[in-house]
């Protein structure tokens, strides 16, 4: 059950419906089910193993405050991180890990044949590891109580907006919400539907839209040339973003019909002015998760500032999934930090040297460019099928066909010409739209305007999704981020 | 007097609240309304033109009950019956409203819609529409993406698609209409005729005249029938329709002549015609439902196997030659001079 789904569209109506009506006390248990009834809609067995890593890093936390000693609390917690990173192994990196060794084997000569796992990848796993460790570490360092309750505790980790692909959750702050006495607040139900539409105008018209073009040239890169793959790069770097952040909305807006608020996941990443503020934008929980869970127990910026970086940036490619492209895009992104980093005084310098201010709008916007175009470039490793792909695309992408320009043909790319042009226009819209929520909240804007003028544009936001949306057909697709 | 002045501000504002709902509410029906408006208009604006909108369009050009004999099926039925050689002959105001590989189950529906405005005195099933639509094939969507949206669609869809997403899917046809953005063509002609400015032919009667002779091409057509798929069946399913259908028009006093249109010998054994007939003959006599089986009426029609000069088109379809004779005769049939 896809957020971008009719199916979806009832079930969240009938849940919201049915929670506002029960009874405050049956409220949870109601989620719950609710919860679980919506993760087992993609696959039944793999509820069980929700429930196994529940069960455990549920007990884990409760032994944790029942420990007599220092020694018996690390040793609880590296068991229950061992299990639980256990089960994302196996699911997740195992085959990776194994046709890896297998090379490395291979190339001292000695014959070996990788044992395959021929496992599906259980949705929300990563999200949901992630956000249980977290709360077991919290635990452990006295950041939180432990949840004595085990069905609330089981809500927290399968919640159903955020179970999929996140926002990771902080026990301090999601916990609390999902037991508290929440009224019917037509306000909030008005803005958690504004921001439904917002991300399935990002999803259906925006991403999905672009993915056509995307999926046209990466899938078949020896059939393009250089220019093909430079406008579908910067349509990725744009699908990707619609596509998560669009996924993001649907949940934070889902959870707010419920009246709970999700951490906020991304603040108009491609206005950041360097590769350090992109990530400080960019998928908030995860970065935040790997910020307090990793970074700053490595040291943080004090001690090993710089191979600390690298070192949470390629644990981020890795979790975003078992492949060597995406190993490399995380190092790639650390990388571009630490150049930043260790080239700051000479930039500084520069910029004193050419007069040039941080807060001149020409100098701002430059950033952005630069930025958009480095992490845009990190995204062919995220978006190449695989490491033989990736090269093929490393060569190809410098290799320019000028008859591009003089016989344009957009069926080249996959997409009608029609389609193209709605694409250009839907971007350059999303950028005006991100540069003026940069400044003022559109929606705070909105809701001081006469009704006419908010239902005009509530009326436009559900016509753009129906027109335009891809939908129906062979070219709708999966959320990125489900894959993780 | 503390006491009093709070109760009549708690009483007042408890009546501003229920006030304050009450206009929430009544907003929410209008802005639900208004969005109801829209999606029907874009529905209609970017509706997939085809034979089975063209045809449902001609039917409701059609002034209200202004037709005597109207006609059910899909193409074996307007492939078939010419009105206007039934009128010269019966002098009856006749309508062909069969849609493309239409369904008994389908047809059920539309019919349902069709007698909202006529009510004729007799029906003219063809019975190749026995047969059942829950496949999600083109055919059957046009078919269904012509009705109105409405309870009646509603109602089809839910009773055709055991998959009940299926059957939301082919209730909303602008899931699948939308893309029409991308073709001016289809919202000119559409808001053309929404604005009536592009009426269909009044005279146009629904009958498809199949004015091809003899061919390579035909030849082929008869040659490959042996690879059709589709076949009338006689079931459970299809029974519960065709009851549905003798139900309907008993109650409405109208008079059902199942009837079926010829094709070629090589379909006939393809499809084990022999069979088929006998259930069929026997499913009308368990209805009282009169049947004009032409595939058993080849020479006293005048048509014969094999004749793609003054009879068949290919196989499965008459030409219009063959389609004179066969609708002279039914015509000839409804005067009861057969």
């Amino acid at each position: 059950m896809i957020f971008n789904s009719l199916q979806y569209a009832l079930f969240l109506f009938l849940v919201v419906i049915l929670y506002f009506i029960l009874p405050q006390k049956a409220r949870w248990i109601f989620l719950l089910a609710a919860s679980y009834f919506f993760y087992m809609s993609w696959d039944a067995r793999y509820a069980l193993l929700l429930l196994f890593s529940t069960v455990i890093t549920y007990s884990s936390a409760l032994l944790l405050r029942r420990a007599r000693n220092h020694g018996q609390k690390v040793l609880y917690l590296v068991s229950c991180l061992i299990v639980n990173l256990g089960i994302l192994f196996v699911f997740k990196y195992f085959n990776f890990f194994n046709e890896t060794l297998a090379d490395v084997i291979r190339l001292l000569g000695i014959s070996y044949q990788p044992l395959k796992l021929s496992l599906v990848l259980p949705v929300g796993i990563s999200f949901y590891t992630f956000q249980t460790l977290g709360y077991l570490i919290d635990v452990y360092k006295g950041k939180s109580e432990p949840e004595r309750h085990f069905g609330k505790y089981a809500l927290f980790v399968s919640f159903f907006p955020q179970i999929a692909a996140g926002p990771i959750g902080r026990f301090d702050s999601l916990r609390p919400q999902l037991d508290s006495k929440h009224l019917f607040d037509t306000e909030r139900i008005r803005s958690g539907l504004l921001l439904i539409g917002q991300g399935l105008i990002k999803k259906l018209v925006i991403a999905d839209r672009l993915a056509v073009l995307v999926n046209a040239v990466y899938d078949s890169p020896a059939d393009h040339n250089g220019i093909h793959f430079a406008i579908a790069t910067i349509f990725f770097s744009i699908q990707i973003y619609c596509d998560f952040s669009g996924y993001t909305d649907i949940a934070i807006g889902s959870a707010r019909l419920l009246g709970v608020n999700l951490m906020e996941n991304f603040r108009r990443p491609y206005l950041g002015t360097s590769v350090a503020g992109f990530w400080k934008r960019w998928h908030i929980s995860l970065t935040s998760w790997f910020r307090d869970y990793l970074y700053i127990p490595l040291g943080g910026n004090r001690k090993r500032h710089l191979p600390n970086i690298l070192i949470v940036f390629l644990a981020s490619g890795l979790w975003h999934g078992a492949s060597l492209t995406f190993v490399i895009w995380g190092f790639l992104n650390g990388l571009y930090q630490v150049m930043g980093i260790v080239t700051r005084k000479y930039t500084d310098k520069l910029k004193s040297l050419l007069k040039i201010s941080d807060s001149s709008v020409l100098f701002i916007n430059f950033k952005r460019l630069t930025t958009f175009v480095l992490i845009a470039f990190s995204w062919i490793f995220f978006r190449a099928g695989s490491f033989d792909d990736l090269k093929l695309i490393l060569t190809r992408l410098f290799t320019w066909n000028a008859s591009f320009f003089t016989n344009f043909n957009a069926k080249g790319l996959g997409m009608q010409k029609s389609e193209l042009i709605v694409s250009f226009i839907a971007v350059v819209m999303l950028a005006v739209y991100e540069l003026i929520q940069e400044k003022i909240s559109v929606g705070a804007v909105l809701r001081r305007r006469p009704v006419v003028v908010r239902w005009a544009v509530y009326m436009a936001v559900i016509a753009v999704i129906i027109l335009f949306g891809v939908y129906g057909d062979a070219n709708s697709t999966q959320f990125i981020y489900f894959k993780f | 007097m503390r006491t009093a002045r709070n109760l009549s501000t708690s009483n007042s504002e408890d009546n501003n609240k229920k006030y304050w709902t009450a206009g929430y509410f009544v907003l929410s029906a209008i802005f639900l309304a208004l969005v109801i408006s829209m999606f029907l208009f874009l529905t209609a604006l970017l509706q997939t033109p085809g034979s089975a909108v063209e045809r449902k369009r001609a039917m409701e050009q059609r002034p209200a009950n202004s037709i005597d004999t109207l006609i059910i099926g899909n193409s074996h039925a307007y492939c078939t019956f010419d009105p206007a050689v039934m009128e010269q002959t019966n002098g009856e105001k006749v309508f062909n409203a069969g849609m493309p590989d239409q369904k008994i189950d389908i047809m059920y529906y539309n019919l349902l819609e069709t007698l909202k405005t006529q009510k004729p005195g007799t029906i003219i099933m063809e019975g190749f529409a026995f047969g059942r639509s829950d496949s999600v094939y083109q055919g059957y969507i046009a078919d269904m993406d012509a009705m109105d949206p409405g309870f009646n669609k509603l109602k089809a869809c839910f009773e055709i698609y055991p998959d009940k997403y299926d059957a939301v899917r082919m209730f909303i046809s602008l899931y699948r209409s939308h893309n029409n953005w991308k073709k001016p063509t289809i919202i000119k002609d559409n808001l053309k005729y929404m604005l009536g400015m592009d009426k269909p032919d009044k005279d146009f009667s629904g009958f498809y005249p199949l004015d091809s002779r003899m061919s390579d091409a035909t030849l082929q057509k008869y040659k490959d029938a042996e690879s059709i798929k589709f076949a009338p069946v006689i079931d459970d399913y299809t029974t519960d329709y065709f009851r549905r259908v003798v139900k309907l028009c008993h109650d409405r006093g109208i008079r059902l002549v199942v009837s079926m249109a010829p094709f070629n010998d090589v379909y006939q054994k393809k499809v084990n015609y022999p069979a088929f007939n006998q259930k069929l003959a026997e499913l009308c006599k368990s209805e009282d439902v009169e049947l004009v089986d032409f595939n058993m009426l080849y020479k006293q029609v005048g048509i014969e196997y094999g004749d793609f000069e003054d009879a068949f088109h290919h196989a499965q379809h008459l030409n219009k030659w063959g389609a004179e004779k066969v609708s002279k005769y039914m015509a000839e049939y409804l005067l009861g001079q057969k």
